[in-house]
C-alpha cells in the first residue's frame, strides 16, 4: 500500500495547474504570481502585442480548465475595493476561487522549512493535541532534537516521531515508532489543530534528486483528517 | 470585410478572405511571434479561446471545444489553402510565410487600431 503522504503528494501533482498569463506587458502576470505562486500551480507568460485583449489560461497537465480576461480575475481577486458597475457574477467568483485550491505546493526547500516551523509554531502556540513528525533521515531529526524534547517537555502535546529502523535510545516526552517504513522516508508534518478546525495542518515533501524537494501543504480540515487517520493505522 | 479590401489593396482574394476573421489573423499573428513559427496546435486553440472569449465571463472546456473544431475544420484548412502556414502529423503549426505587405498591417489590425 502507498503510503500516504505518497498519495498525498501525487494527488496535489496531478491537480497541479499552469495558469498562463497571456498580456503585452510581463508585468501584467505580478499579481497572478503574487497571489498563485504557492497555491500548487505554475505561472507562464506569453507575449501579445500592444491593445490586444489580455487574459489568463488555466490547464491542468492534459486538460484546458477555462479562461478569463484579466481585468475581471484582477477585479475579482480584490473583494474588499468597492468596485463601480456590476460585481463579478457567480460563475466568475467560483471560477476564480477555484484557482486557489486548497493545497499548497513548492520545489523549494527554504519554503519548505519555513512552513515547517510555522506549524510547528502553531502546535506550541496551542500547546495541547497531537503532532505526528517524519524527518526522512536521521540526521535531520537530531538537528531539532533539542527543540522537539524541549516542545515535547513544556507542552501537553503529544508528539509522535518516525523512523525505519530502531532508535538507539528512547527519547523522554517524544512517542518514537520506529518501524514505520511507509512514513519515513517522508519529511512529513500532520497537526491535529488540538481537536479544533481551525488550527490543522498537514505537509509532506519527498526529496526527488539529492537536495530537490517537491512537497505540498494544506490547511483543510478534511485533508489533514485523512492524513492523520492513516498515519494513526499505520501506528496500530 | 470592406476595411480588410481596402488595407489588404493588391493581394490575393484567398489571403483577404483568410485575413477577414479574428480568429485566423490571431493565429497568424501569434505565429509569427512565438517559437519561431511553430506551435502546438493545443496553444492555439488555448489562445484563440482566450482571446475571443476576453471580454466575457469564464470561457470553459466546452467554449473552448468549440474553438478547436472550427480551428481545425475551417480555419487552419483555409490558411493552408492560401500558403501561409502549414499543420504538420503532429498538429504542429507553422508560419510559411507571411507577404510584407502583409505582416504589418496585420499586426494593427489584430490589435483594432484599424479594425474600425
Amino acid at each position: 500500500m502507498p503510503s500516504p503522504f505518497q498519495r498525498f503528494v501525487d494527488a496535489a501533482e496531478r491537480d497541479r495547474r499552469t495558469l498562463t498569463v497571456y498580456a503585452s506587458d510581463p508585468d501584467a502576470a505580478k499579481p497572478v504570481r503574487d497571489r498563485f505562486e504557492t497555491r500548487n500551480a505554475r505561472i507562464e507568460f506569453r507575449q501579445l502585442p500592444d491593445g490586444s485583449p489580455e487574459f489568463l489560461v488555466v490547464r491542468t497537465d492534459d486538460e484546458f480548465v477555462g479562461s478569463i480576461g484579466l481585468n475581471t480575475v484582477e477585479q475579482a481577486l480584490q473583494p474588499s475595493i468597492p468596485v463601480l458597475g456590476t460585481p463579478p457574477d457567480e460563475p466568475v467568483r467560483s471560477f476564480v476561487a477555484a484557482l486557489a485550491g486548497a493545497t499548497f505546493a513548492a520545489y523549494d526547500r527554504r519554503q519548505l522549512l519555513a512552513t515547517t516551523r510555522e506549524f510547528e509554531d502553531r502546535a506550541v502556540r496551542v500547546g495541547h493535541g497531537e503532532l505526528h513528525v517524519g524527518f526522512q533521515s536521521r540526521d535531520a531529526f537530531e538537528k531539532q532534537l533539542a527543540g522537539y524534547r524541549q516542545m515535547g517537555s513544556e507542552t501537553d502535546l503529544a508528539i509522535h516521531v518516525y523512523f525505519d529502523s530502531p532508535y538507539p535510545m528512547p527519547i523522554e516526552s517524544l512517542n518514537v515508532h520506529d518501524d514505520a517504513d511507509e512514513l519515513a522516508r517522508f519529511w512529513f508534518l500532520c497537526y491535529d489543530g488540538g481537536g479544533g478546525d481551525r488550527q490543522k495542518c498537514a505537509l509532506a515533501a519527498e526529496e526527488r534528486q539529492p537536495d530537490e524537494f517537491y512537497g505540498v501543504w494544506t490547511y483543510d480540515p478534511e485533508s489533514v483528517d485523512e492524513l492523520l487517520a492513516a498515519v494513526r493505522s499505520i501506528n496500530g | 470585410m470592406n476595411n480588410t479590401q481596402t488595407i489588404f489593396e493588391g493581394t490575393d482574394d484567398a489571403v483577404i478572405e483568410a485575413l477577414a476573421d479574428e480568429r485566423r489573423r490571431c493565429v497568424l499573428y501569434y505565429l509569427q511571434e512565438h517559437e519561431h513559427g511553430t506551435v502546438p496546435f493545443d496553444e492555439l486553440a488555448d489562445l484563440v479561446t482566450g482571446w475571443t472569449n476576453a471580454g466575457g465571463g469564464v470561457a470553459d472546456a466546452d467554449d473552448r471545444r468549440r474553438v478547436a473544431i472550427r480551428l481545425h475544420h475551417v480555419d487552419l484548412p483555409m490558411l493552408e489553402e492560401t500558403g501561409l502556414v502549414a499543420v504538420d502529423d503532429e498538429r504542429r503549426v507553422t508560419l510559411r510565410s507571411l507577404p510584407d505587405d502583409v505582416r504589418e498591417p496585420l499586426a494593427e489590425l489584430l490589435t483594432g487600431r484599424l479594425s474600425h
